[in-house]
């Protein structure tokens, strides 16, 4: 944790046309009495080439309903009820399931958390990857074999012949999780989607993961979405970042601008909570309330019940947008006139 | 599986990742070990069923030295009958010599016709295996077919028609089904012939067009539970993380569903598979005298009614013996379908 | 990883609750009818069962005869109605038999284990390792043919699940803690077995209960088409079947003794899902039929 602060890591800001971009992205569920209830709305952000862009929330902020959008995924029910989803200069929005096959797993992929759980118990590590291999790269029997055993070699597993042969419950948590990196990788997408996949891990597996990601990136120029509620992955991993909120983008920006110069207060209650500094016996800060359900969201900007900066009026009347600026985008009115302080660097 | 040590270093893993190994290297049942268990527990069963009817017998009413020697027969040639039949001796001792020769496939000599009890049933075996296999085999496949578009798309039609129909399965007796497609299928349409059994090897046309009717009918019962289970599982499979993962990777929904959770959930219901080899046996007995089919099932009814003990007895073991050694397949394909509970 | 749906998860729980309380009315409804005729039946119905009109033989249905006449010129409406008594008797007495026989000795075994469980336990898995109809045609191989042998092996065929569903159930209670705590403060094991464990396997066994009613209709009516159940004359839904089994081609005498079978198989089926979700999860240890 304290490495937050000494080995935050100045990057350049990439340029050039986004790999992935959701603009003003909105999925709604059905409800159980008739009509709809919105969980994400008006998400927006871009994912560029060779970047690793970070999405950052809590439980409930829908970050996973987002993801599962960029891919076309829309579970129980649910479906897009606004924005437009753009992938390598395409318009996929309106693609059909049968446009979505043809990239899913091949030039976007995703690595799910919980790796015992995404993987299928009753086959073989190698031919899961085979499979998925075989079917968008056309790979006959053998061929798609010695390819699973070659990506399972490229995301250092050891002994990757023998290990093809096992099964998921062979594998310890941080082992199937690269196995889940394979897979993804399998096909060189240019889009990997990496849904928390260090949340189930210890430490120090997870520092292996994200060193994996890294290469990756620099081997390649496969750009990531890492999809988070760990600043701490944000501060090493990422070079930009997008935080939700309620189902809401509320911020987008560099990473050392968002830990420096927040311009949301729920990033700035996000950064008081890490427990850095904090003497032994001395209060945690969190923030104050609880993120509010779908059904019931505030009037206004969704995060003034809990906001230490709130005005009466401006705050509390109407939905807000999602406002660019020149380093990034931010949902506050206030953003403007607040100065947030950042990350706190301990007591001096 | 040994570790490398690089992996090992690199894992460095806590106490947590230690115990989950030890757990994952814990010794796993092999295939000689399931057959072993098994059988060591399926004969005591045989012994304790092969006593217990043996001893039924015994208590028939019915002296069987006067029914082979008949009425006028004086006290003294019923007396040396009933020691050349060795009825002079304790029940245990009889049942023990009763094994020894049955073991060897020696079940006595029918009381009726005085043909080797074996013989018999070993004739008709062929039939009823037919059957029971057949329908068995039906049953697996409708039910697949059923239960994984019924978990497809949950409260749908299809999902409707299938517990529905699988409820009537269940509750339909198979025997009185048997007459409906007979009254309809041979009598009415006249598509199929209602009685008879042809041997696989003298005519396989044949064979299969006179068990039609009577798998159908059987398989009823099979198919409704097996849908039934199929369909529970599947919905619980496809709910997994794996089969949206699966999807993630862009692989078609109807290979998502017929290879990779299918797989999983076929685990319990195969289980069914075995418990109910058990009831189809016992639905070949109606079954087969409805159709005139000379298999274990006619004997049976045949002894009974003609009180030929040595039958009863021989018959019942024989079948006993294919439910347990259906149960034992059964057992050896859990380790296909949960690789976990292979040997590591 | 699940989906963030928060509340808009729980989604038509509502239809499911509908369709509880609709087959609830239906059991209740079936088994009153059921009762009902078995009851009543016979006094009401238009024809003497036994009554043979050889004038009259294989009438298809007609205002006469609402289901036709059989080879003898009965009425089988009249023969329908009186087999209803038999069946549902045959089933009830077969049943007691063996719940008064399996759920003690499961009881006992669950209680004392030891020998006599694992004595009791491999008798009654032989009884369930031989298929069903062929233990009961054994039996009454040595019995001998008749109704009252007929009760008796089905009740005989019934106690397997019977003591599997007492044994697992008072396995289940002697496992609690407070077993241990009653026997450590002096308590009889007598009263033990009164007060505590028969209290606690009274559902799943009533589950059962429900569950075997329907085997024991389907194996009398096995029996009796057989011919060694219900004995001809007495009308039985299976020797009706045994009849219309001579003359495949008439179709008339198939469906109903067949129909009376599946609604009263039906009913006790559906009785048994409401006792098993009323008594909640503690029902339904053992499979039944």
């Amino acid at each position: 944790m304290p490495e937050l602060i000494e080995t935050t890591v100045v990057r350049t800001p990439i340029a050039g046309a986004a790999m992935l971009s959701a603009r003003d992205v909105s999925v709604a569920f059905p409800a159980a009495r008739g009509g709809w209830i919105e969980v994400v709305r008006s998400a927006t952000f871009d994912l560029h080439p060779g970047e690793i862009l970070g999405l950052v929330g809590e439980s409930g902020s829908g970050k996973t309903v987002t993801s599962l959008a960029l891919m076309g995924m829309f579970r129980a029910g649910s479906r897009l009820t606004g924005g437009s989803i753009a992938f390598d200069g395409r318009d996929v929005t309106a693609l059909d399931e049968k446009g979505w096959r043809e990239l899913r797993g091949n030039r976007i992929a995703m690595v799910m958390q919980q790796p015992a759980r995404a993987l299928n118990p009753a086959f073989t590590v190698g031919r899961q990857i085979a499979e998925v291999a075989g079917r968008h790269l056309g790979l006959g029997r053998k061929q798609a074999w010695e390819h699973a055993v070659a990506t399972l070699d490229r995301v250092h597993i050891p002994d990757a012949r023998q290990r093809a042969k096992e099964f998921p419950h062979q594998f310890s948590g941080g082992m199937a999780q690269r196995v889940l990196v394979a897979m993804a990788l399998a096909c060189e997408p240019s889009v990997i989607i990496a849904d928390e996949p260090t949340t189930a891990l210890d430490v120090t597996v997870q520092a292996h993961i994200l060193q994996l990601l890294r290469e990756l990136v620099d081997d390649t120029g496969v750009s990531i979405l890492y999809i988070t509620h760990d600043l701490a992955v944000v501060a090493q991993l990422c070079e930009r970042a997008a935080v939700m909120y309620a189902g809401e983008v509320v911020e987008v920006s560099d990473v050392v601008d968002l830990f420096e110069r927040p311009r949301h207060p729920y990033t700035q209650g996000l950064l008081d909570s890490i427990p850095v500094g904090v003497e032994k016996g001395g209060r945690l800060r969190g923030v104050p309330g609880q993120i509010p359900s779908p059904g019931s969201m505030p009037a206004g900007c969704r995060f003034h019940p809990r906001c230490a900066h709130v005005l009466d009026g401006p705050c509390t009347t109407t939905p807000l947008e999602l406002v660019t600026h020149d380093r990034g985008a931010d949902r506050c009115v206030r953003s403007a006139d607040l100065t947030l302080t950042g990350v706190s660097r301990g007591t001096a | 599986m040994t570790r490398l040590p690089a992996e090992a270093l690199a894992e460095a893993p806590p106490a947590g990742q230690v115990e989950a190994e030890r757990a994952r290297r814990r010794i796993v049942p092999s295939f000689v070990t399931v057959v072993l268990t098994r059988v060591a527990w399926g004969i005591p069963v045989l012994l304790c069923v092969s006593f217990l009817i043996f001893a039924l017998m015994d208590l028939a009413p019915g002296d069987l030295a006067r029914q082979i020697l008949g009425d006028q027969a004086t006290e003294e040639q019923l007396a040396d009958m009933r020691a050349e039949l060795g009825l002079d001796r304790s029940l245990p001792a009889r049942w023990w010599d009763w094994l020894g020769g049955a073991v060897h496939g020696d079940f006595g000599v029918s009381l009726i016709s005085g043909q080797s009890v074996g013989d018999r049933i070993q004739s008709a075996l062929a039939p009823t295996l037919s059957l029971a296999l057949l329908a068995l085999g039906a049953a697996v496949v409708l039910a697949t077919a059923a239960g994984c578009l019924a978990a497809l798309r949950p409260d749908g039609v299809i999902d409707r028609l299938v517990t529905l129909l699988a409820a009537l399965g269940i509750t339909i007796p198979s025997f009185w089904l048997a007459l409906v497609l007979i009254n309809l299928f041979a009598i009415k349409l006249g598509w199929l012939p209602a009685v008879g059994y042809v041997g696989i090897t003298d005519n396989p046309g044949a064979w299969l067009s006179h068990l039609v009717l009577p798998t159908a009918s059987l398989t009823m019962l099979t198919t409704g539970e097996l849908a039934r289970y199929l369909r529970g599982t599947m919905r619980d499979e496809l709910e997994k993380d794996y089969v949206l993962a699966a999807r993630l990777h862009g692989l078609p929904m109807p290979r998502v569903v017929f290879k990779h959770a299918l797989k999983n959930a076929a685990i319990p219901v195969v289980t069914v598979i075995g418990l109910r080899f058990t009831t189809l046996l016992g639905g070949t007995i109606i079954v087969e005298q409805i159709f005139a089919i000379r298999g274990m099932g006619w004997i049976t009814v045949d002894a009974v009614l003609t009180q030929d003990y040595p039958v009863v007895l021989g018959v019942v073991v024989v079948a006993t013996t294919l439910v347990l050694v259906v149960n034992t397949l059964v057992d050896l394909s859990y380790s296909y379908f949960n690789p976990k509970l292979r040997k590591s | 990883m699940s989906v963030q749906t928060s509340s808009a998860g729980d989604m038509s729980v509502g239809s499911s609750m509908h369709h509880a309380g609709l087959s609830r009315y239906i059991v209740i409804g079936g088994v009153a009818f059921l009762l009902f005729v078995a009851a009543f039946g016979p006094l009401v119905a238009p024809y003497d069962p036994f009554h043979n009109d050889l004038t009259v033989t294989y009438q298809p249905p007609s205002s006469d005869h609402w289901f036709g006449t059989d080879a003898l010129g009965r009425d089988q409406l009249s023969r329908l109605v009186l087999g209803t008594r038999t069946s549902l008797m045959t089933a009830f007495v077969a049943v007691a038999i063996g719940l008064v026989i399996g759920g003690p000795l499961g009881v006992v075994a669950g209680f004392r284990r030891g020998w006599i469980d694992a004595l009791l336990s491999r008798v009654i898995d032989g009884m369930l390792a031989v298929p069903a109809l062929m233990l009961a045609l054994t039996v009454i191989a040595v019995l001998g043919p008749g109704l009252r042998n007929a009760t008796i092996v089905i009740g005989i065929l019934i106690v397997p699940w019977f003591f599997r569903v007492a044994r697992a159930a008072t396995l289940d209670v002697s496992q609690e803690t407070y077993i241990d705590a009653s026997i450590s403060v002096g308590c009889s094991k007598w009263r033990l077995l009164l007060r505590h464990v028969v209290p606690n396997i009274a559902s799943p066994l009533l589950v059962q209960v429900s569950l075997s009613l329907g085997l024991a209709v389907i194996i009398e009516a096995s029996l009796s088409f057989l011919g060694l159940g219900v004995r001809p004359p007495d009308p039985s839904w299976g020797g009706m079947l045994q009849e219309a089994a001579q003359r495949l081609d008439i179709g008339y005498l198939i469906w109903p003794p067949g129909l009376a079978l599946v609604f009263t198989i039906g009913i006790f089926t559906l009785l048994s899902d409401a006792v098993r979700d009323s008594l909640g999860a503690s029902g339904g240890r053992a499979s039944g039929a």
